[in-house]
């Protein structure tokens, strides 16, 4: 192949990175105006390049893949197809919400707006290479992009104490378990000479490879496991958790616990029904044999649920206590996970995108609470429903949709794992998660009570901006419709697996 | 050519949330007359209901049928049939009632109401859902207004009250999640080939597949069910929020609490689970019927030990829904299981009046300790009069509706359970005894100077508590307006269970 | 009347007082009391002069076996079941038996409806209790009339209720609203019976007889009754008995027999035309009519019949020794009619159904004569105690009169209406052959004594009321008159029935026909009862006739020679026997006795429950919710206390086992390291556990 042919590949493979060349763009674009044009005065017009580029960005995203294996580009490093076109749209738009909430809040100084609208969309796309590489080098080099940015994306307010013990933490956590799972890439590597996880998937799932090599299976599946469930949050690697989403400003919190958190999920997916299992027949995966990893992450799940659920009880932080809710969320999406059906795989996507309102929803009300005097301590929201009551019933809609009750998205995500785990038979995880519902009840409402049903103790009149009510609303509004009209997501979801 | 009244009548009240819920604030005195305007037209779709339903008919009449959700082959399927046309019937009652009894709730006057009307739709879309999936969603969705109508507008402990009655309902509520989607994996709709979460496809035995065909699945099935229905019921040891709920509650929820939400526990038994598992229907049959007895027994000596007139109220509630549940674990006969629907709707009736009775009293006393109030009759002689009635009625006296379908109950059952059905007649003495106690600690002796002042009963308690007077004494001496109702689709309902070999 | 026409009338029997109770009840207070009055009197007097045709009508039939009107109301109940259907009737059914009760309910009814007039005047909840008087009504004629057995228990139920309502009539007195409590509660506990043999008896047939036998009314159950036989017996006992016994144990409640006598006499708190009406002349008779209309059943079982009997002479003895110490009128008539209704149960116990009913007739003429005169003396002295009275015959001599005629009777003189009845009830039992050989002739001798304990106590009552000096103060004594004529009135023609009443059922031995037991002769089978008469000589019956009015006799002359010729002897007895006096005055302390035994256990059963369901179960549904909040508290506060001291302890341990460590700075860093390698460990013992 010479070089013409290359370079002729490599151009072709534009017309499917689109989204990439957008956010490359956006960097450049966020990039220069910061230098040109001053900090302080400008934040409205960076939103508004940053929306700009984002929008630009979805668009590109948009252009669907046919039925099929996708199309390879930049040689064959990266995958174009659904599973990773949806994962791009779904870290574009929680980027552009994430700018949003950080554009209203007021923790984001004027003078670190602009850089951090760079990181987000830095990150972000870390996250959308990440999600199409198919490639072990590429597919580490992503996931490196996308946390070291997020490393400082945590630290961005490195004035104060908390934020940079907090980015500390998440660097440290994060270099130890990168390493385990770089250490677990080599041995791949040493074991199938490629990089290219398809044919390695091909090879470590072939008749060749049975019955042999238990040992490095466990490893590798073992070190995999330590650089993903430290990205998603999950037991055992989950206590850097709680610590950072409390330092990071309200925005960045909501970010990290929606995108790379997604974008942990996008990969271990990826890597583990690629790698660890090949498909059987028309819905389902079979594990390889060596390991029972479907089993382990079903026990990870139960533990990270229940331990989420059950630390976040006791928290009057609200960000914390979001902290631990998004622990223990990261264990339902595992549940999926464990599924090795298509259905479970549905599952997890569906109820990413449900998360991604719900999620962010909430966060938008708490930074929008931070605001002005309020503060991240339950009791500010004491009474609250009587000052900010749209805000109050939008974050009851959000944390009711968290619980997972109808009419709202959260349910029907709940629904969606719930019928994977239960057609996999797994029926004591099904009860598991269950009881964790009802435990995580107990915060969420504790968190409603305090805002529609106790005295105010604190009072503050919170500033609600309209970007805020906007923003709020454009969460909300999702979070609504899904919970009562779904057939439209379930049909596209269904379509990428 | 489809009807719509079933959607009518389920989602007018909501019409009427939002327009109370987007009203702007200076047109606050429209609020209660517009949430009044929106359960009279229920009110009348009902009677069409009543009036137009086919009464020799077992199966689903007014049907709405819609697909709705392709991805789980989910629908918008509507339908009643006997058990459920009483149910319809007294939630349209009762949610009009309840709304003039309202009438007296001057916080957050848009909340409340825009809260009760959307209660209202999950209410009735419980009762008339035909798909699993459907029924889940109204089911859950009284959760949420119960829960600010309780913390909200309750009393002093309302916090514990709420929180406590929405951990115990989900818990229900989650475990029914679980059994649901193991019915729709273990059936599969003859005509598509898809799984299903369609009633009278889930009723079809035929339509099983999987894992619904093994044994462990469906014993399991069943008793998740059976815990989710038990709590609501509720049955002991699962009852204890009802009286915290029940105490804390305003006087139109514990209405609707006691005289419709109880219902759907019984109402999902009947409709989910007998159908579906008939054989562990048999199998359970006497359990449940133990946990029956236990709770007629133990809420009529609960009830007796209790001093404030409310909580009283609610275990005996529980006690009266032990009868129900009596009398539909019976399967060798139709009779108990008649007797348990009409009690249904009795109780409902009985308990509404009953709570609204201690609604006036703490409005004008603003007590309920039984043992402070004396001589009641002398001043407020109607006010006394209305609770001689309703108290009979709760004791299940002759000529009044509650006996006929306790009577039902008990004669019903006594055919499988001996032992257990002489236990729980028992109970007409205990609760003999504990409505006759109150009666004469409230209202007779002498004057207590205290309460001498408590003014006579409004015309507007009035008007709420006369009809379902004249209900309770109409259907004591002429109950086939309701056991001409249910009668075939029960003998179906039986004729399922015990056909199934 | 044309039986056939008179059908579609039957109806309006009892449906007229339930109108007036509605009208009266809902309106009284605004109507005036004339139209009070004129509602309740008029409605019963239709009833009783349609009562009257409807007797009429049924003689008119030739065929004693065809005296039977059944009227189809409308269906109550009706559930369709696989097989057979579950078919409840709102039906009367009027023959001889139920008849006989009607007029006896709705003439002495009336008579005491105007007597009401009178005694209540200046009452101001007349309204209110001519509207529980006409429900009461109508309730009794439900329980009469029914055709089944389960519109008879609405009336059943239906006169306790009123029962209950008429007794705590004057409610600001906590004890009246205590005494009707008592008597609803008594009388529920007789119902868990009833309604448990209602059961029994139903299934037993459906079992038998493989369809069910659906309407329950009187004849399907007759026509199927005798498959009973066949059912398998439970513990040793046969089914027809423990039928029986239940529907018997909710006759002692309405009837109140042992056990369950103990509310009637705390019932007279309610006024005394209430006491007349409801606890002496018809309420209290429904378990005797229960029994006689059940007849078929009871057949069935001679164990059963004994027990009846025996319960029945036993409380006739035992009220009656009660009713001799008794200081308060109303105590001791009541005590009377406890003990006369136990001849009745003697009665239908020994088969003698018509005699049964006889005396409930002669009965509820005599003792309603005794209570309205009694009310009157009350009227007129204002007090209850017999203590307080005495000398009233001079100031009130019609009362004395017509009191003197119902004492005549209830004594057991002839010719008075009680000794025919009472009589007839005797011999049968001297006759009867019963579970246990001699039982007849001991139960005979019991209601023998029981027979001059009666004369006795209603001769100290008349000597100590009507004759020696007033009592009860000069102030008192000024006021003393005889009552209006609204009163009076009842008492001469309720007299004029207690002396003449006992034609109706003459004996054998007279050779002239038994009217009442001929009349009842279809509907109580032909064993026993007066039918049996011929088969014994008439010299043992004329023997025994005699040894009856002997007792009486002696029963009157000791009572004569005890309160009137030495007045000073009964206070004396009563302290030469002291502690009997005690027992007997204080009724025996089975109140005392029942509240210990029951009550009490069922309240502090009540509040163990009350305090378990709080500090048990409630207790247990909290405590797992403080043990969540508990374990959050564990490991969500203390997450990194815990999982920091853990991977201390690790760096620590490692430390000491002096391993490279020592090259990295100590600090967060190396801590951090740790934890991602005990992460590892944990996910390795996961793989290996899975």
């Amino acid at each position: 192949m010479d070089l013409v042919q290359i370079a002729r590949s490599n151009l072709e493979g534009f017309r499917y990175a689109g989204t990439e060349v957008a956010l490359c763009v956006l960097i450049v674009a966020l990039l220069l105006s910061g230098v040109i044009l001053p900090f302080r005065k400008n934040r409205r017009l960076f939103l508004i390049i940053s929306m700009l580029g984002l929008a630009l960005a979805m668009t590109a995203s948009l252009k669907q893949p046919g039925a099929g294996k996708g199309v390879r580009y930049f040689a064959d490093l990266f995958l174009w197809d659904s599973f990773s076109v949806f994962f791009k749209l779904f870290f574009v738009a929680a980027a552009a919400f994430t700018i949003l909430m950080a554009q209203m809040n007021r923790e984001v100084e004027d003078y670190e707006f602009n850089e951090c609208c760079l990181l987000v969309v830095s990150v972000t796309l870390g996250m959308v290479l990440l999600a199409s590489s198919v490639d072990l080098l590429m597919i580490y080099l992503a996931f490196e992009t996308m946390s070291l940015l997020s490393y400082l994306l945590v630290g961005i307010r490195f004035r104060e104490a908390r934020g940079g013990e907090a980015a500390l933490k998440y660097v440290l956590y994060g270099a130890f378990t990168s390493g385990v799972m770089l250490f677990g890439f080599s041995l791949v590597y040493g074991l199938a000479g490629t990089t290219d996880i398809m044919e390695i998937g091909r090879i470590l799932n072939s008749a060749h490879m049975a019955g042999q090599n238990r040992a490095l299976f466990v490893l590798m599946v073992l070190f995999f496991l330590a650089g993903l469930l430290f990205k998603t949050a999950s037991f055992p690697f989950h206590i850097w958790c709680p610590d950072v989403y409390e330092g990071a400003p309200t925005p960045v919190t909501a970010f990290l616990s929606v995108g790379p958190k997604a974008a942990g999920f996008a990969v271990f997916i990826r890597l583990f029904y690629t790698l660890f299992a090949r498909e059987v027949g028309d819905q389902g995966f079979a594990a390889i044999e060596q390991v029972d990893w479907p089993a382990i992450v079903a026990v990870i799940s139960a533990i990270t649920m229940s331990l989420g659920n059950l630390s976040a009880i006791h928290q009057d932080n609200v960000k914390r206590l979001l902290a631990y809710s998004s622990i223990a969320h990261a264990g339902y999406l595992l549940m999926g996970i464990a599924c090795l059906d298509k259905l479970g795989l549905e599952a997890v996507a569906f109820y990413l995108v449900v998360y991604l309102f719900m999620n962010l929803g909430a966060f938008a009300v708490v930074t929008a609470v931070n605001n002005g005097e309020g503060g991240e301590d339950i009791r500010f929201y004491r009474g609250l429903s009587a000052r900010a009551p749209m805000a109050c019933v939008a974050m009851a809609v959000f944390l009711f949709s968290l619980i997972g009750i109808p009419p709202f998205a959260g349910f029907v995500g709940k629904v969606f794992l719930f019928s994977a785990v239960i057609l996999k038979k797994y029926y004591w995880l099904a009860i598991v998660a269950a009881i964790n519902t009802v435990i995580s009840l107990y915060y969420y409402v504790r968190l409603i009570k305090a805002m529609f049903i106790d005295q105010a103790e604190v009072s503050f009149e919170p500033r609600v901006s309209g970007v805020s009510y906007a923003v709020i609303g454009a969460l909300a509004l999702p979070t609504l419709v899904l919970g009562v009209y779904w057939q439209p997501l379930a049909a596209f979801i269904e379509s990428i697996f | 050519m489809q009807s719509h009244i079933l959607s009518w009548i389920i989602f007018f009240p909501l019409i009427g949330a939002a327009i109370i819920c987007f009203l702007p604030k200076r047109l606050e005195s429209w609020m209660k007359p517009i949430a009044l305007a929106s359960t009279v037209p229920q009110l009348y779709w009902a009677y069409k209901l009543y009036v137009n339903f086919e009464r020799a008919n077992p199966s689903f009449q007014f049907v709405e049928h819609t697909s709705w959700i392709l991805r789980f082959n989910i629908d918008y399927y509507l339908g009643v049939d006997g058990v459920s046309m009483p149910m319809v019937l007294l939630t349209a009652l009762l949610s009009f009632i309840c709304i003039l009894a309202s009438w007296n709730i001057d916080k957050y006057i848009r909340g409340y109401f825009s809260l009760f009307l959307l209660l209202d739709t999950a209410m009735m879309g419980v009762f008339c859902a035909l798909d699993f999936f459907l029924f889940y969603i109204f089911w859950e969705l009284m959760l949420l207004p119960m829960y600010f109508l309780i913390g909200v507008w309750g009393g002093p402990k309302k916090e514990y009250a709420a929180i406590k009655f929405f951990l115990f309902t989900l818990v229900g509520s989650v475990f029914m999640l679980i059994a649901m989607l193991a019915f729709y994996f273990g059936s599969v709709e003859p005509a598509t080939g898809l799984h299903s979460f369609d009633f009278t496809i889930l009723a079809n035995q035929a339509a099983h597949i999987g894992i619904l065909k093994d044994p462990v699945v469906r014993w399991g099935c069943y008793l998740l069910l059976l815990i989710g229905f038990a709590i609501k019921i509720p049955l002991v040891p699962f009852h204890t929020w009802l009286p915290d709920a029940h105490v804390e509650a305003p006087t139109a929820i514990s209405v609707i609490l006691a005289g419709v939400l109880l219902k759907m526990g019984t109402y999902g038994l009947i409709r989910i689970s007998y159908p579906v598992l008939p054989d562990m229907a048999r199998a359970f049959a006497p359990v449940v019927a133990a946990f029956g007895l236990v709770s007629i027994i133990y809420g009529a000596f609960c009830a007796m030990a209790q001093k404030d007139l409310k909580k009283l109220i609610a275990y005996s509630s529980i006690s009266h829904m032990g009868f129900v549940v009596l009398g539909m674990s019976v399967f060798s006969n139709t009779i108990g299981i008649n007797g348990a629907i009409l009690q249904m709707f009795n109780h409902g009736i009985i308990t509404a009046m009953l709570f609204l009775l201690v609604g006036v009293i703490y409005d004008r006393a603003h007590t309920r300790d039984i043992d402070g109030f004396g001589g009641l009759a002398h001043n407020m002689p109607v006010f006394a009069g209305y609770t001689g009635l309703a108290f009979m009625a709760g004791l299940g006296l002759p000529g009044l509706s509650s006996f006929i379908s306790e009577a039902l109950c008990l004669i019903g059952a006594f055919q499988t359970y001996k032992v257990m059905t002489v236990l729980a007649t028992t109970s007409i003495i205990i609760t003999a005894g504990y409505f006759l106690w109150t009666m004469q600690r409230i209202f007779l002796g002498p004057m207590n100077e205290r309460w001498e002042d408590l003014p006579e009963i409004s015309l507007r308690e009035a008007a709420c508590l006369t009809p379902l007077a004249i209900i309770v004494v109409v259907l004591g001496f002429y109950p086939m307006p309701i056991l001409d109702m249910i009668g075939a689709t029960l003998r179906n309902t039986v004729h399922l269970v015990v056909a199934m070999r | 009347m044309d039986p056939t026409t008179f059908k579609d009338y039957l109806f309006l029997i009892p449906l007229l007082p339930f109108a007036g109770a509605a009208i009266n009840g809902i309106l009284g207070r605004r109507l005036g009391l004339r139209a009070v009055h004129l509602i309740a009197l008029g409605s019963v007097l239709g009833s009783f002069v349609l009562s009257v045709a409807g007797f009429l009508a049924l003689v008119s039939i030739k065929s004693p076996e065809a005296r039977r009107v059944v009227s189809v109301l409308y269906q109550w109940i009706l559930i369709a079941g696989q097989t057979g259907s579950f078919h409840i009737n709102v039906a009367f059914l009027l023959d001889p038996l139920s008849s006989v009760m009607c007029l006896v309910v709705t003439g002495v009814g009336f008579f005491i409806h105007v007597y009401s007039v009178g005694y209540m005047h200046g009452d101001p909840g007349r309204a209110r209790y001519f509207a529980y008087l006409n429900l009461f009504t109508f309730s009794m004629l439900v329980l009469v009339l029914a055709d089944n057995l389960l519109l008879m228990f609405v009336g059943w139920e239906g006169v306790g209720l009123c029962s209950y309502l008429l007794i705590g009539f004057w409610f600001s007195e906590l004890d009246n609203a205590r005494a009707g409590m008592k008597a609803f509660i008594a009388n529920r506990v007789g119902d868990f019976g009833f309604f448990v043999g209602l059961m029994l008896l139903f299934w037993t047939l459906y079992v038998s007889s493989g369809q069910a036998v659906g309407s329950l009314s009187y004849g399907e159950l007759k026509g199927a009754a005798p498959l009973l036989l066949d059912a398998e017996p439970i513990l040793g006992l046969s089914v027809p008995t423990i039928i029986c016994l239940a529907l018997f144990m909710g006759a002692t409640g309405k009837s109140a027999q042992i056990p369950l006598y103990v509310w009637l006499p705390d019932a007279m708190a309610g006024p005394t035309p209430v006491s007349a009406l409801i606890h002496a002349a018809t309420m209290v008779t429904a378990g005797v009519f229960m029994i006689v209309r059940l007849n078929f059943l009871y057949l069935l079982s001679p164990v059963a019949l004994s027990v009846v009997a025996t319960v029945g002479a036993l409380t006739a003895l035992y009220a009656a020794s009660i009713a001799i110490t008794q200081n308060d009128i109303k105590k001791v008539l009541a005590y009377s009619t406890i003990s006369q209704l136990g001849y009745m149960f003697l009665g239908v116990g020994v088969s003698a159904f018509a005699a049964g009913i006889f005396h409930l007739v002669t009965h509820a003429f005599f003792k309603a004569l005794l209570f309205l005169g009694a009310g009157s003396l009350i009227h007129a002295a204002h007090t209850n105690d017999i203590r307080k009275m005495g000398g009233l015959r001079a100031h009130m001599p019609a009362t004395f009169f017509t009191f003197m005629v119902a004492f005549l009777a209830i004594a057991g003189i002839p010719p008075f209406a009680g000794f025919f009845s009472k009589d007839e009830i005797l011999f049968s039992t001297f006759n009867a052959h019963l579970a246990a050989p001699g039982l007849g002739k001991l139960l005979w001798l019991v209601g023998l004594m029981g027979a001059g304990l009666t004369a006795f106590y209603m001769t100290r009552l008349v000597i100590v009321t009507f004759f020696g000096e007033f009592r009860g103060g000069e102030s008192a004594e000024e006021k003393l008159h005889e009552s209006p004529r609204t009163m009076t009135g009842p008492l001469v023609i309720l007299a004029v029935l207690s002396a003449v009443g006992g034609f109706i059922g003459l004996p054998a031995v007279t050779h002239l026909p038994n009217l009442i037991g001929g009349f009842l002769e279809p509907v109580v089978a032909l064993k026993g009862g007066a039918a049996s008469h011929g088969s014994h000589s008439a010299a043992l019956e004329l023997g025994l006739m005699a040894v009856s009015v002997a007792a009486a006799a002696a029963g009157i002359y000791l009572g004569w020679y005890l309160y009137h010729k030495r007045p000073e002897l009964p206070g004396a007895l009563r302290e030469r026997f002291k502690n009997l006096h005690a027992v007997v005055y204080n009724k025996y302390y089975v109140d005392e006795a029942y509240d210990r035994l029951f009550v009490r256990p069922v309240i502090a059963i009540s509040r163990g429950t009350g305090r378990f369901d709080l500090g048990v179960i409630d207790w247990v549904v909290n405590a797992l919710a403080r043990a969540t909040e508990r374990i959050s508290a564990g490991i969500g506060w203390e997450d990194l206390k815990v999982v920091d001291g853990l991977v201390n302890a690790i760096a620590d341990a490692v430390k000491y086992w002096g391993y490279h460590t020592r090259r990295l700075t100590t600090g967060k860093v190396n801590h951090y390291l740790y934890s991602v390698v005990l992460g590892l460990f944990v996910l390795y013992l996961l793989v290996l556990i899975t």
